[in-house]
């Protein structure tokens, strides 16, 4: 038994027209007419004529178009689709079978007796505003975002409803449903009459849900701008469906308008689109992911270093291509931009060829790293730091590490201890300034890297060593200790806890010395950084804190802290 | 937190042109009016104005050195400088810290737009400096962590 409320849905293609509808008609209602915005580029198909199969093609092109990216992570990532429908069963009304409904074969002829599609250049285009008037004394639910424009609330009779996914009055804006998660600790929706001012009218229906978590499958965590996608395209579309459906539309007999309750404008914060950051942290806690789910379940490249072997013993303008070649085949980015890497420095070594032999011996040790190195991550035939002196790109920029830090300027003339110095390249570029560097790190094959690289240079201040941090020992006490990224790993590799390890960072140390800290990226620290921030300063006084913007997507965002040791570290250190 | 953001906030009101009285809906000049709450003569930093140089970051992705009543666009449009962006960012920060035990969001919002800012204005001095105290409270306002 289907009923029809006097209702026009204005669908503005996308996930929030195809909710609302799959939802009422799941709940048997039905509305009595659809128009079907057919906008812009696809609007401009119809020509002078306009004609109903044209656009009838054009709002099937503005289909593949508008729900590119709800298609494309149904098709490519099932597991995050299926990790969202798991967790909305129990929040609102049969998630899987709606969202089965919203994108497989969805045809809006099938929501409604009268179905018009309607082309339009934008809210104000005459088309709309007539075919508006024709729903006189009909409630008009609105399926877009943004505010409409002033002729739109001038269509005599009207009364248009929109349904928001933050709780009213208390968050209004943009991006409401990540700053609900931020700001209440829960996902709000409300239902309103559509009023002039953003989110300003009456109140028709309110609900705040238990908070919300989404957990990801382990060592498959998407990018955010991929999480992002998927909140609009699934969340947030099926938060405000069941509102509508549930709290307005299903009570409603049809009889008489549809009455709110005034807002206190007075209250509340409007809200805009979040920074990058903010919305990281937003996200984070949407989609818990623990980092050391992230590594182990990574595929294994495709390509190997050993390849690569004969291409060093005589140098080939051949070499180029299968770099190429092989970037491609990669699925991991970071593979992918490394391989490239290699291509680009080979383009140098064919004008440079006197580093012919170091890059061979190089190319030699990432060999035996790939095939004897098993932790994840320092073994999968790619130099993670540059070095502009060696010719080498690598997935950081130690060039603008260093320039952004100031290193150099910091350790003029002092002692240094660099702990887990990767491929060692940062301590060789700082040797030149400081009095003396030690840099010791865990893979014997980066420290043989280091130490290639130093005979290269000629180099002489730098001791490089094989030792992890647990096992590192000596009398010797340096100005200052440089800990970049690694006060712990996601590789399970290091067995101490972080009070452990800055209490050690602080025996290290001589009177008055430094530690120059660097931390891990915020997507896989992000949440604890203020932890390991507390433990820090049990040891040291954190005279410099700064979040420096500059080379690859792997530097950003990461803290940069200059700390004094304390005379002692205060109750609470290991 | 033990780095001396007081320190920074001085530092960075420095830079700017004195405080200038302003009628009430009058044109507004943006670095006297940040110098101002920066040397603590506005202590309350008026939430009507700060929201409005929100929406001049968020929405119009831009500061301005100047705005007309109503905080319309001034003709022609002067960029504001980067020394005047960082000074903007520290009042945005003083100010969120002053609201983080809200709850309302607001301290948040406000630590959204000096991100922002900082990202228009990449060349603002002391911008990683800026960029972390901002990090900071957001972390704090998120719950994650001391300022």
């Amino acid at each position: 038994m289907t009923r029809e409320l006097p209702l026009t849905v204005l669908a503005w293609e996308g996930p929030q027209a195809r909710a609302y509808l799959v939802r009422m008609r799941r709940a048997g209602l039905r509305p009595r007419r659809i128009l079907h915005l057919v906008r812009g580029r696809f609007a401009a198909l119809g020509g002078a004529g306009d004609l109903e199969p044209i656009r009838r093609v054009a709002a099937r092109l503005q289909d593949r178009s508008h729900n590119y990216h709800p298609y494309a992570i149904r098709k490519r990532s099932p597991a995050l689709v299926g990790a969202i429908t798991r967790a909305l069963e129990g929040v609102v009304d049969e998630p899987a079978g709606t969202i089965r409904e919203m994108y497989d074969d969805f045809f809006f002829d099938a929501y409604a007796e009268r179905v018009e599609r309607v082309s339009m250049a934008s809210f104000r285009d005459p088309r709309v505003l007539t075919a508006l008037a024709a729903s006189s004394g009909e409630a008009v639910l609105f399926t877009g975002g943004g505010v409409l424009p002033a002729p739109v609330f001038e269509v005599p009779g009207i009364t248009l409803l929109h349904v928001h996914t933050g709780l009213l009055p208390h968050v209004r804006g943009a991006d409401v449903l990540l700053w609900s998660l931020l700001v209440r600790g829960r996902p709000g929706v409300s239902a309103f009459v559509m009023a002039r001012g953003l989110d300003e009218g009456d109140i028709l229906a309110t609900r705040e849900h238990e908070p919300l978590a989404i957990p990801l499958p382990p060592g498959d965590r998407p990018d955010d701008e991929l999480l992002y996608r998927a909140l609009f395209s699934f969340v947030d579309p099926l938060l405000r469906a069941d509102l509508l459906v549930h709290d307005v539309l299903a009570p409603w007999d049809g009889q008489g308008d549809l009455r709110g309750r005034t807002q206190d404008l007075a209250i509340g914060t409007t809200f805009h689109f979040m920074h990058p950051m903010v919305r990281q942290r937003a996200l984070g806690a949407l989609f818990p992911s623990t980092p050391s789910e992230v590594p182990p379940t990574a595929a294994r490249p495709r390509s190997s270093p050993g390849a690569y072997r004969r291409y060093y013993e005589k140098l080939s303008v051949v070499a180029p291509l299968r770099f190429a070649y092989d970037a491609l085949r990669e699925d991991l980015s970071r593979r992918t931009l490394s391989i490239r890497n290699r291509q680009r420095d080979y383009g140098g070594l064919l004008k440079q060829a006197d580093r012919r032999a170091l890059h061979r011996d190089l190319n030699e040790q990432l060999v035996l790293q790939a095939e004897r190195w098993s932790a994840y991550d320092y073994g999968e035939g790619y130099f993670y730091q540059s070095s502009d002196e060696l010719g080498i790109t690598g997935l950081r920029d130690t060039s603008a590490r260093i320039a952004a830090f100031r290193l150099r300027q910091l350790v003029e003339g002092r002692s240094v201890l660099e702990i887990g110095a990767n491929s060692g390249f940062l301590s060789l570029a700082i040797a030149p300034s400081a009095r003396r560097v030690v840099a010791f790190e865990l893979n014997p094959y980066l420290v043989e890297i280091a130490r290639l690289g130093a005979r290269y240079l000629g180099i002489d201040n730098v001791d490089l060593l094989v030792s992890s941090f647990e096992d590192f020992e000596t009398d010797e006490r340096f100005d200052d200790v440089l800990s970049f990224a690694n006060h712990h790993t996601y590789d399970g590799n290091t067995h101490q806890s972080l009070e452990e390890y800055f209490t050690h960072c602080h025996r290290l140390l001589r009177p008055g010395g430094r530690l120059i800290f660097e931390s891990h990226p915020p997507v896989l620290e992000g949440a604890a950084f203020g932890r390991t921030l507390e433990i820090i300063e049990r040891s040291f006084e954190v005279t410099t804190s700064e979040i420096h913007e500059y080379g690859t997507f792997l530097d950003r965002d990461r803290r940069f802290l200059v700390c004094e040791r304390r005379e002692e570290p205060a109750a609470g250190s290991a | 937190m033990t780095v001396d953001r007081t320190e920074l906030c001085r530092e960075l009101s420095a830079n700017l042109p004195d405080a200038a009285v302003r009628g009430i809906d009058g044109p507004v000049v943006v670095g006297p009016l940040v110098r101002a709450w920066l040397d603590g003569h506005d202590a309350a930093l008026a939430r009507d104005e700060l929201d409005a140089l929100c929406r001049q970051i968020d929405v119009r992705k831009r500061v301005s050195a100047e705005y007309g009543p109503g905080w319309k666009a001034v003709d022609p449009e002067v960029a504001a400088p980067p020394a005047v962006v960082a000074a903007l960012v520290a009042a945005l920060l003083l100010a969120a810290q002053r609201a983080v035990a809200s709850g309302d969001g607001w301290a948040l919002k406000l630590v959204n737009s000096a991100l922002k800012a900082l990202d228009l204005a990449p060349d603002a001095p002391r911008g990683p400096a800026l960029r972390a105290w901002a990090v900071d409270l957001l972390d704090a306002t998120a719950g994650w962590g001391p300022t």
